[in-house]
């Protein structure tokens, strides 16, 4: 049976991304060390090296990105895409987030 | 006290079956980059990145978005090993710049969520179907 109709007043819409925000800056965390550990050290070591989380624009996202931070290398490491998805020469990839993303969605995804 | 352990269950081969509904698109290759099982080891979910190459930039893409619509019917496509229960798009179709002397490609990446059928786990090890004791402490 229904009953009255009930309304509520959201005095602070940000409230519960800033409440996500530690937990979701964990997991990104969690995923960084889980990417540096698949990926695969060259004769740079750039790659393994520039591996970062940085916060996003709003509460809650965070960014996992790469760049180069050695000196007189500052910048992204424009191969990290083949190593990920492979080349047409080298038929082989060598995914380093695809595998860490598929693992955490199952993990703390809407499936569960 | 007795330790029993549920039954092992044999997984089908889930790469094999989404080969079998796309292998007939030209261009196309594909490859399991992760596979992942729930806690009790009987779903599982694998992640697939599946190429489609062409002479032109558009031809890939057509190619690509063909596999995209095959991927996505897979739970309706009829397979005696398994049970596939969801496919989604993760990543792409996206173009993939490889070089000025390749094909054009497209790449993308599926989450493929199988189980094997119930009639197969007593067909593959009918012995374990009610558990395995298999120690006292």
């Amino acid at each position: 049976m229904a009953g009255p109709a009930t309304r509520y007043r959201v005095l602070d819409p940000s409230a519960p991304r800033r409440a996500a925000d530690p937990l979701v800056a964990d997991v990104a965390r969690a995923m960084l060390g889980e990417v540096v550990e698949r990926t695969p050290h060259g004769p740079t070591g750039d790659l393994a090296a520039g591996w970062q989380v940085t916060h996003g624009r709003a509460p809650a996202a965070y960014l996992l990105t790469n760049t180069a931070t050695r000196p007189g290398k500052n910048g992204p490491v424009p191969y990290a895409q083949f190593v990920e998805y492979g080349t047409a020469t080298r038929g082989y990839a060598q995914p380093m987030v695809g595998p860490v993303m598929t693992e955490w969605r199952a993990r703390v995804g809407r499936r569960r | 006290m007795t330790t029993v352990y549920p039954p092992v269950v044999a997984q089908p081969d889930a790469e094999a079956f989404v080969w079998s509904v796309i292998s007939s698109i030209p261009g196309v290759t594909s490859f399991s980059y992760a596979v992942v099982f729930d806690w009790i080891g009987f779903n599982a979910t694998y992640g697939m990145q599946i190429d489609a190459r062409a002479s032109t930039k558009q031809a890939a893409r057509d190619r690509a978005e063909a596999v995209r619509q095959a991927v996505l019917n897979l739970p309706g496509e009829p397979w005696a090993d398994g049970v596939c229960t969801y496919a989604e798009p993760v990543e792409g179709p996206f173009w993939f710049p490889d070089g000025d002397d390749a094909s054009p490609r497209y790449t993308a990446r599926y989450e493929i969520h199988v189980h094997p059928v119930p009639s197969g786990i007593a067909r593959h090890d009918g012995a374990r179907d009610t558990g395995r004791i298999v120690g006292k402490e």
